[in-house]
């Protein structure tokens, strides 16, 4: 990798915080308005977001919701925000609106009740979203160092070969990315449980250490609660038929997606990353939770391995799919970047961790994924209680 | 003799398993100065011993134990769950 290609040019946010395009969302605060808020993005060619949850929440679950939706807003990738409110809900617009950093972002709200008429409502919003288009218009791009962005990694559909082409890959990818002074986020923490002694071995504080084993053991106990023995079914029948013989295994596998390095912080689900290099962030193993879960917490690119392949995509973040082998790359030509398949051909797994380098930039500097060309905008948030 | 590197991936220098790349036919491999004779077919995405294990040794992989033997395992058989099991099962 040559020098200059670590130099982006994107968008800066608040905190040194960098960004790698200037999205326009439409979000809604709760489900009840999801329809007027697809009727705005469809009028005014914008991002929707929308999700079943935004009232009756409780505790905790109310905060992660809220720091989700917040999260999303201030996501380094989006310039402009019009939040969509009913009026009633426990996660209100204005408080989704309140947490949003305004550094070269502008946000506006629609209140549904307070405006009360589809028509005007919808004319009101069409003149806020006329109002942010051309504030986002305006806004100047920055150079910065790729060591400025926050980078997802995740799993998907795997199969014995995503342990060693696709994850390893990515691993020479977070490894370089780290090297260069940037975050790497690792999660999927029920597919950690047995990879706990690596990745403790990388934590020098007792504490993180400590934080990890209960994370874990926290995912085996809600299964216990259940009546369900999350270890006996892990890996699955279908991991087996497939080679992958114990859960140590699988999970890995998994964990080498994070590369090598120490592991510096566990943060909480679509929490903000406080620290440099590799971090873990508690999120399930779910593509969708989970990738959510790190665009709301400041990631600006994410790499994801699959090994059956999936279409996965997020309304803000480009998502770079890598096929674990040649067979899924070949099947799902439409939605899948790279194959790290070529592993098996003989290819170098170092050329093919080059190769995803080499085209994170490009991303980072403009071109495309395949899910952004197919507006791939999954979202979907991860609830730690039931609604009341 | 074939070279091992061209069928198996060897995740770390101290594994004593290597995982299938594409099938592995019966027969001897290289892999730098030893040799590994194979004497049962192994799929890909499977894994072969590298070692002679005994029951209760750890099986490595990544550099990390991926369970233990179950039975003795020598060197060119196939690593499976028909002779080794988690280790993690009986911490929770």
């Amino acid at each position: 990798m040559e020098n200059n290609k670590a130099i982006i040019s994107g968008y800066a946010r608040e905190e040194g915080v960098y960004g790698i395009r200037n999205h326009i969302i439409i979000l809604s605060s709760v489900s009840c308005v999801n329809n007027i808020v697809q009727k705005l993005a469809a009028l005014s060619d914008t991002i929707p977001i929308t999700h079943p949850h935004g009232c009756d929440h409780i505790g905790d679950d109310r905060l992660q919701v809220l720091r989700t939706l917040s999260g999303i807003c201030n996501s380094p990738n989006v310039g402009g925000v019009l939040v969509v409110g009913l009026g009633c809900e426990n996660v209100s617009a204005d408080e989704i609106v309140s947490k949003t950093g305004l550094k070269n972002r502008i946000v506006r709200k629609l209140g549904v009740q307070e405006i009360g008429n589809q028509e005007a409502i919808i004319q009101k919003g069409l003149e806020h979203i006329r109002e942010i288009k051309e504030f986002v218009s305006k806004q100047k791009k920055a150079d910065f160092k790729l060591s400025d962005l926050i980078f997802g990694v995740k799993c998907g559909g795997s199969d014995p070969f995503s342990g060693i082409t696709a994850n390893p890959a990515v691993g020479i990818v977070s490894d370089k990315i780290v090297g260069l002074g940037g975050t790497v986020i690792l999660s999927e923490i029920p597919e950690l449980i047995g990879a706990e002694a690596l990745l403790a071995s990388r934590i020098k504080d007792d504490r993180v250490k400590e934080r990890l084993y209960s994370k874990t053991q926290r995912y085996i106990n809600i299964a216990k609660s259940l009546g369900q023995d999350l270890l006996g079914t892990n890996p699955t029948p279908g991991n087996i038929r497939a080679g992958i013989s114990t859960i140590e295994e699988k999970s890995l596998g998994a964990a080498a997606k994070g590369g090598t390095t120490e592991v510096k912080e566990i943060t909480e689900y679509a929490e903000r990353p406080k620290s440099k290099g590799l971090v873990i962030m508690d999120a399930p193993g779910n593509d969708i939770e989970c990738v959510t879960g790190m665009s709301a917490s400041g990631a600006a690119l994410i790499f994801f391995t699959t090994g059956l392949g999936t279409p996965t995509g997020n309304p803000v973040v480009p998502v770079i799919k890598i096929s674990s082998n040649s067979k899924t790359y070949n099947n799902m030509r439409s939605f899948i970047d790279i194959n790290a398949g070529k592993v098996c051909d003989g290819q170098p797994i170092d050329a093919v961790g080059n190769e995803i380098f080499d085209f994170a930039v490009g991303v980072c500097n403009g071109e495309k994924t395949l899910a952004e060309k197919n507006n791939q905008w999954d979202f979907a948030i991860n609830r730690i209680a039931l609604t009341f | 003799m074939k070279p091992l590197a061209e069928f198996a991936a060897i995740l770390n220098p101290e594994d004593n398993v290597a995982t299938a790349l594409k099938e592995i036919e019966c027969g001897e491999y290289i892999q730098a100065e030893w040799k590994l004779a194979v004497r049962e077919k192994i799929p890909a995405g499977f894994k072969v011993s590298l070692a002679d294990l005994k029951k209760g040794d750890s099986v490595i992989k990544y550099g990390y134990p991926i369970g233990i033997a179950t039975v003795l395992i020598a060197p060119g058989d196939i690593v499976h769950t028909h002779n080794i099991t988690s280790t993690v099962k009986t911490r929770s």
